[in-house]
């Protein structure tokens, strides 16, 4: 119960949250224009001005967004507890859902460019396309042997296409 | 017309010419739609190449990059929706959608027809108008290119139908993301931390990379996306009818004329001419509703518009000898190279290499379009991929594109900052593309604005008395005007039904 109540209240206020975040993000950014250096000083329009512009835009724009999306949210809670409209089911669980499968990609994308500098492009994108293949394939096309073969050719044919034809500079590691 | 025609045999009569068109047209395609690698990338590392070359061979390789470069974007952004280039973002709000429903054949050929008339377009203007075009672009000010690239960033507003004000805080994180590194005139640090790496500001093409692919990625990996394969295609003939093509010359018309002129202005380019002219056409389409659902009117603007402006790019650079963008910027390099300094006089000196180069873009305009046409069973074999195995390839593709911008790590962190901003905003329903107007006509907006309050002694007034700049303007407050007044009938008329019901 503490559950639904919690995640309907997420729901409902996301995008106030959002546009707060963004109020705050957009009051940074005009109290951080005080470190900027000056060099034309004999003019009202200098490296400070445009980020102080935008900053107040952005302030004034997140504040209307906030406003409209506690209005909305106020209005949304009020029909769905009155039983005007039927509120929607609750989401899978995290670590079943989509939004795992995303944050894993996303952990498994960090820690590839992460390893770039220390283990190079080969190794290092071998075990990244390997890596996400698995976690993303549904288990019926989980063919081990099939899914390596497909990274380790792509894998070598990009690094000589790029590295020999287009003779780019590929990311090279410390260790190998 | 009769020295444009006595320039083809000193193409025809030279078998190089013939190798080198096929490869760099062919290279160009494949640097174009390989999202991170652009046109500018195949011609600077091609440029070595050119060393060893006559003049006539090495610009017939350098033309052929850039014009099968510009191209090739649109074949990922309309399969994948991640636009190889930076000039294809607009092509994907159509073709994406075109593609899930099985149209991919019939956007990439409508794709393919557009690029290459916008690059008949673009040659055909500087093949006619290019001395005159030189004194107009010459003419323009600071005011002016202040003006136009306020008007591009008004825009925006066609480019965010849920809703107003999430696009435009979407276009204002674009602007602070483009104040991060060197102020324009002072070259002051700005919101750097200490971070070196962010002197020069982000990478424009890790950025837009991440944002679109990362963003794609990360969305993908949802159970019921990862699984399948993208959209089957049904084959349409060439993919549009006698009457739809007639019916889209005007919108044609319209995007070629945007993507020229904005080519002339330089700094601009591309990258933003195709967002412009997709707005314009939005606005200017009895069915504005209809954008971004899939129909060919959008991917006509966008094509046609990007392909247009090489022509447009290459009017500074022949009559002025200034480089509108990094492209020109090299090819410019390779006329010093040769001994040629580009600027007045080198229009009236160098008429019949001037008209080669007109011939050479021709010829490899027909080519890229031949080997893009030929090749759309082989692009289309793309969708038989399943998303779990192409995405992530693609991401290798993109960081590779991005490491070989500067060949730095830091260009990659900077694809993933940028996807995990692109994914954590499109979370809340953000719009992505007004983050990228912002993030390219911020810095642009800002050095014509302080240089032209500069000149006018801060006297804001005085942009009104540069002609082309108090039409920009003008045009500005209007589109403005009539968007909220828009908004606003909109928003009564929705709150009255509601009553009603």
């Amino acid at each position: 119960m503490k559950n639904r109540s919690f995640s309907d209240f997420v729901r409902r206020y996301k995008e106030a949250a959002f546009a707060l975040v963004m109020l705050v993000l957009f009051s940074l950014v005009i109290y951080f224009t005080k470190d900027i250096r000056l060099l034309v000083i004999n003019t009202t329009v200098t490296a400070r001005f445009w980020p102080t512009v935008c900053g107040i835009a952005g302030c004034i724009l997140s504040g209307i967004l906030f406003v409209q999306s506690v209005i909305e949210g106020v209005t949304l809670a009020r029909r769905e507890e009155s039983g005007e409209i039927e509120k929607p089911e609750l989401g899978e669980r995290f670590f079943e859902g989509d939004r795992f499968r995303s944050l894993a990609t996303l952990l498994l994308t960090f820690l590839y460019i992460a390893g770039l500098k220390t283990f190079g492009f080969l190794l290092m994108t071998v075990l990244y396309l390997f890596c996400v293949f698995i976690m993303l394939a549904e288990k019926e096309n989980r063919k081990v042997w099939k899914l390596l073969l497909i990274d380790v050719v792509f894998t070598i044919l990009v690094y000589l296409l790029f590295r020999y034809v287009f003779k780019m500079i590929l990311p090279l590691g410390t260790i190998w | 017309m009769s020295q444009l025609i006595a320039s083809f045999p000193q193409i025809f009569t030279d078998p190089l010419c013939y190798v080198l068109i096929l490869v760099g047209c062919t290279v160009g395609i494949i640097f174009g739609c390989i999202p991170g690698l652009t046109a500018g990338i195949a011609i600077a590392l091609s440029l070595p190449l050119t060393l060893k070359l006559p003049i006539i061979p090495s610009f017939t390789l350098l033309l052929s990059l850039y014009i099968g470069g510009i191209s090739g974007g649109l074949i990922s952004a309309i399969l994948i929706k991640i636009p190889g280039t930076p000039a294809s973002v607009a092509t994907t709000f159509e073709g994406g959608p075109m593609a899930d429903r099985g149209e991919a054949w019939r956007a990439l050929s409508v794709s393919i027809i557009f690029s290459f008339i916008g690059t008949l377009f673009g040659i055909a203007v500087l093949c006619f108008m290019t001395p005159i075009l030189g004194r107009f672009a010459l003419s323009l000010g600071m005011h002016d290119y202040f003006a136009v690239a306020l008007f591009s960033l008004t825009l925006v507003s066609a480019l965010c139908d849920k809703s107003l004000i999430k696009g435009l805080i979407a276009c204002g994180i674009g602007l602070v993301l483009a104040c991060v590194g060197s102020a324009p005139i002072d070259g002051y640090t700005r919101f750097t931390f200490g971070i070196h790496s962010l002197d020069a500001g982000f990478s424009e093409v890790p950025a837009l990379v991440g944002l679109f692919a990362m963003t794609e990625l990360l969305n993908g990996a949802k159970r019921s996306e990862a699984g399948k394969k993208l959209a089957s295609f049904r084959r349409h003939g060439i993919g549009i009818t006698g009457r739809e093509f007639v019916s889209q010359l005007p919108n044609a018309f319209v995007s070629g004329t945007i993507g020229t002129f904005i080519g002339i202005l330089p700094g601009i380019g591309a990258s933003v001419c195709n967002l412009m002219a997709y707005g314009v056409s939005k606005k200017l389409s009895r069915y504005p509703e209809k954008y971004g659902t899939g129909i060919i009117d959008g991917l006509v603007a966008s094509e046609t518009s990007n392909n247009a402006c090489i022509g447009g790019t290459m009017v500074p650079l022949l009559t002025l000898g200034i480089p509108g963008d990094t492209v020109t910027a090299i090819l410019l390099g390779a006329f010093t190279i040769n001994g040629l300094n580009p600027g007045p006089l080198f229009y009236q000196e160098n008429i019949k290499l001037i008209y080669i180069i007109f011939a050479i873009m021709l010829v490899a305009s027909v080519v890229t379009f031949l080997i893009q046409f030929v090749g759309i069973r082989g692009f289309t074999q793309l969708l038989r991929v399943p998303k779990y195995m192409l995405l992530p390839m693609v991401l290798v593709l993109c960081i590779v594109g991005s490491f070989g911008a500067n060949n730095r790590i830091f260009d990659v962190w900077t694809l993933l900052f940028w996807g995990v901003l692109g994914f954590v905003l499109t979370k809340f329903d953000i719009p992505l593309t007004p983050i990228i107007m912002g993030y390219i006509l911020g810095p642009i907006t800002e050095k014509y604005l302080r240089r032209g309050l500069m000149m006018s002694r801060n006297n804001f007034m005085d942009f009104f008395n540069h002609r082309v700049a108090a039409i920009f303007l003008i045009l500005t407050v209007l589109l403005v005007t009539v968007t909220f007044v828009t908004q606003v009938v909109a928003l009564v008329k929705s709150s009255k039904k509601k009553k009603d019901a």
